[in-house]
Formats: C-alpha cells, structure tokens, sequence
C-alpha cells in the first residue's frame, strides 16, 4: 500500500512538471482568448491558468509553481510584488470598462442612465473590475443599484449571457458569440493596466522572459489590439 | 453486557489511520493556527460579517424547515415501499450529492432562471427568482435536501414497522400513524439528519454563486463573503472561516449524539 501511496505522489508531482521551454502563465481571465493567439503567433510555448487576477495571486502566494504573472490591474500586481512574489512588472496593455448586454443589445441601453429597472451585475469593489466601476460611478454621479456584485469579472458576463441580468459592467474586450459590448461614457478616464511579471521562484526564467517579450513586442502588441486593448503603439 | 470478541487491526491499518487524520486534521489546524485570534471578537462584530453571518443563519433555518417537512415523509414513502422505482428515485434524490455544485447553479438556473421552463412564466406573472435570497434558499434546499432522505430514510427502515403495525391494528389511519408514532419514534433520526443538512446549507458555494448572485445581505452567504475577502481581508475570512468549522464541528457532535452513535 506504502507503495501504492509513493507510486501516486511521484504521479502526481509528475503532472506539474513542463517541459523547459514551456513557460507556465497565470493570467487574468479576461486575457483567456489573445494570450493563446500571442503564444502561437510568437512561438513562445506556454501553458496558461485562467483566472480573478486576486485569486491568482492567492495561489501564488500559497506556493502555486509559475513562471509569469500577468493581472488586470495594477493594485493586484502592487500586492503581489509587495509580498515578493514577482520580479519587476512591466505594463503592457490598457483596458477599459464598458456595458455588457445581451446579443444585439435588444434593450438598447447605451449608459448608465439607461439602467432604471433594469437587471444591472457589477463586479464586487473588492476585485479590479468593480474597483474601476465605482471610480467611473463615482465620478459621474450616477449611483449603481446592482442585483449582485459578482466575485470575478467572468461571473458578470456569465449572469448576461444567460439572460439572468440585463446589463453589466464588465472589459471592452468581453464581448462574445452571446453578449455585446457598449462604450461606457467615463470609462476612457478610468483604464485600468494590465502588468506582466516574472514569477520569483520561476524554475525557467529564461522561458518566462521569452514569453513576456512576446507580449510586450509587435506581435503581442498587436493581437492585443485586435482584441480591443489599449496599446502603447 | 459482555465485551464483543474484537481481533485487532492490522499494523497497515493504523499507518492508513494515522495518514487520514494527518491528511484531514493538519489542514483543520492549520486554520485554527492562522485565524486571527485576538482580534476574533471585533472583526466579527463588523457589519459586513454580520450581514453574513446573519444572512447564512436565516437562509440555512428555512432551508432545513423545508428540508424536513419534505423530508421526511419522502424518506417514509422510500423506506415503506418496494419495488424497480423505489430504486430509481432513491437514485434522483441523492444525485444532487455527488453533483458538482456549480452543475446544481447551471441545473437550477436553466430551471428557475429568468429564461428556464418554471422561470419563464413565473417571470410574465412578475415574480423573478434569480439574484433574490429565494435563489439562496432553493440552491440550500437542493443539495442539503438529498442528505436528510437518504439518512432518515436508512433510519426508518432499520427502526423496522413493528409499532406501526400495532397503531394501525388499534383502528388509527395512515396519517395518525405517521404523525403519533413515526415521526416521534424517528425524532432523534431526523434531527440528526437536520442537523446534517443544516450543515450543508451552511457550506453551500457553487450552486449559489451560479444561481443567486453575490450582494451583500440579499444573497451574500458566508462562503461567499470568506471567497471575496481572501485577500483583500483576510484576518476577515479567517475569522469567518473558524466560525463555520466551529459551527460544523458542533453540528457532526450533534449528529453522532443524536444518531446514538457513541463510541
């Protein structure tokens, strides 16, 4: 049984190990479709964990083996460079916050104020998303009556896709096969960054170096902006 | 009484023993170790784990009171009736416990859902569900509600019908039975099997998350609360963490007691 029991350790351990030129990314959810595109584009082998900027962080910190960082804000990056998590960050995006509805927009609802009566998700202030919603909220004076403030920004797009909401505060670059995507008036006063980081305890840095140059250069750049981030360039 | 004759365990027996406990008791103690213990008192006096608390309290008390009154006599019809359905409904009520919770949300939503086959008219008669604390009670009563038939159920059917038998010999009807002999036989059963659904409800995440949203006293239930603060407060979620082990600690004593099952 002992055996057994040490057979299914080694096992187990197996699965985390990659290869050396694969680079193990954690990034935020809302990078799930570009960083793919990026890393066959550019030739730069990685496998990636898709997730809450805040959650990724918490694995990090829990001893989560990686070897790149990206988040959706800076604030989450900041926390994380602050526990020496990460080496330097370096920004290599812009996101904007916008109104997600459902397909076609059959509500027509084009700002805030659009919202009367209607079933409104937003991300917890807590997470990056609503961070950036109550700055915009705030900002313009329009109060937010949301039906739930949701744990991550995919939970908003979730609840709208299925009909459940009827608008919510979600990226730009959320929009999908069963949700539109409307300009939030205010939200070009409020981007929010997007940071890349070597993991400090990376096992390969050289590959984690290759991975983020490939997204801070031209092909990255500019997948990235295909897919609606705000680039530099 | 005499002591039963007992041969002893094998040695691989208790290293099993001792791995299990480490495996399950070190993660246990390690929250014990890290909750925030000197400030335990006023971060849950603070309104937002108030609000939790008290709304984790409210939802679970409906949801184990709808638990038992449909319950119980499901657990009867199961234990009483023989036959190929018996089998299969025996099947449907303890699927919601091997479910993934965050299916449960989807299965519910597609149900209760503003565009689900009962949500769809109910929402023309002007009565949503979704994001309401309704959503919270019916995801608790989803999945804790499999916990109750299939314990009391196993209950009523080792407890036997002997006395049943007898109140019906004296003249009483199917429902006088139920009511004046049944149930106050099976009483410790049943609270034992509250109790443990109780404990369900409490620790209910997936479902709710998917099918009720996430607002702060309307559908924000402690694991909910614990899951967001994680690390923008985590003395918070520590804190709130200890109180459910505490309270899921309590209720599985009272389950064992109740249940008679002392070692």
């Amino acid at each position: 049984m002992l055996a057994a029991l040490a057979l299914a350790t080694v096992t187990l351990a197996g699965c985390g190990i990659t290869t050396t030129n694969t680079a193990t990314v954690f990034a935020a959810s809302s990078l799930a479709t570009v960083f793919p595109q990026i890393s066959d584009a550019a030739q730069a082998p990685a496998t990636f964990s898709f997730d809450g900027s805040s959650g990724l962080v918490d694995q990090l910190a829990g001893g989560a083996p990686a070897d790149v960082l990206a988040t959706a804000d800076r604030t989450t990056m900041d926390r994380a460079v602050k526990a020496g998590l990460v080496g330097t960050p370096r920004q290599f995006a812009t996101n904007r916050l916008a109104i997600v509805v459902a397909r076609g927009n059959p509500l027509s609802i084009t700002d805030l104020t659009d919202l009367t009566g209607r079933k409104l998700v937003v991300c917890a202030p807590e997470v990056p998303c609503g961070r950036a919603a109550a700055q915009i909220a705030a900002d313009r004076s329009i109060p937010l009556r949301p039906v739930s403030q949701e744990l991550k920004v995919a939970d908003v797009v979730g609840k709208v896709a299925s009909g459940e909401a009827d608008a919510g505060l979600a990226y730009t670059t959320d929009g999908t096969d069963r949700v539109s995507v409307v300009p939030l008036p205010g939200a070009e006063r409020h981007l929010t960054t997007l940071w890349i980081a070597v993991v400090t305890d990376s096992p390969h840095p050289a590959v984690a170096d290759a991975f983020i140059s490939a997204v801070t250069g031209t092909t990255g750049q500019t997948l990235l902006r295909q897919r609606g981030f705000g680039t530099g360039g | 009484m005499a002591e039963p004759l007992v041969t002893p365990p094998p040695r691989t027996a208790w290293l099993a023993f001792s791995l299990a406990a480490a495996l399950i008791g070190l993660p246990l103690l390690g929250l014990v170790v890290r909750a925030p213990w000197a400030r335990l008192p006023s971060l849950l006096a603070g309104h937002e784990a108030q609000q939790a608390l008290g709304l984790s309290l409210g939802t679970c008390l409906v949801s184990t009171a709808v638990v038992v009154v449909l319950g119980v006599p499901t657990s009867l019809v199961l234990a009483r009736s023989t036959g190929r359905w018996v089998q299969v409904a025996r099947t449907l009520f303890s699927l919601p416990m091997v479910l993934p919770p965050v299916v449960a949300g989807l299965a519910l939503l597609a149900t209760f859902g503003r565009w689900g086959v009962v949500g769809r008219p109910l929402s023309h008669a002007g009565i949503e569900i979704g994001f309401t604390t309704t959503a919270v009670v019916i995801s608790q009563v989803f999945v804790s509600l499999p916990f109750m038939i299939g314990s009391l159920e196993a209950a009523l059917r080792t407890s036997g019908t002997h006395h049943e038998v007898v109140a019906a010999g004296l003249g009483a009807n199917p429902l006088r039975v139920f009511l004046t002999v049944t149930v106050p036989m099976a009483a410790p059963s049943i609270g034992a099997a509250a109790a443990l659904a109780f404990a369900r409800a409490l620790g209910e995440f997936g479902a709710t998350l998917t099918f009720a949203g996430s607002l702060p006293g309307v559908t924000r239930t402690l694991p909910l609360e614990i899951y967001l603060l994680r690390e923008s407060d985590s003395d918070l979620s520590l804190a709130l963490s200890l109180v459910l082990l505490v309270v899921a600690a309590v209720l599985v004593v009272a389950t064992s007691r109740w249940s008679g099952n002392r070692g």
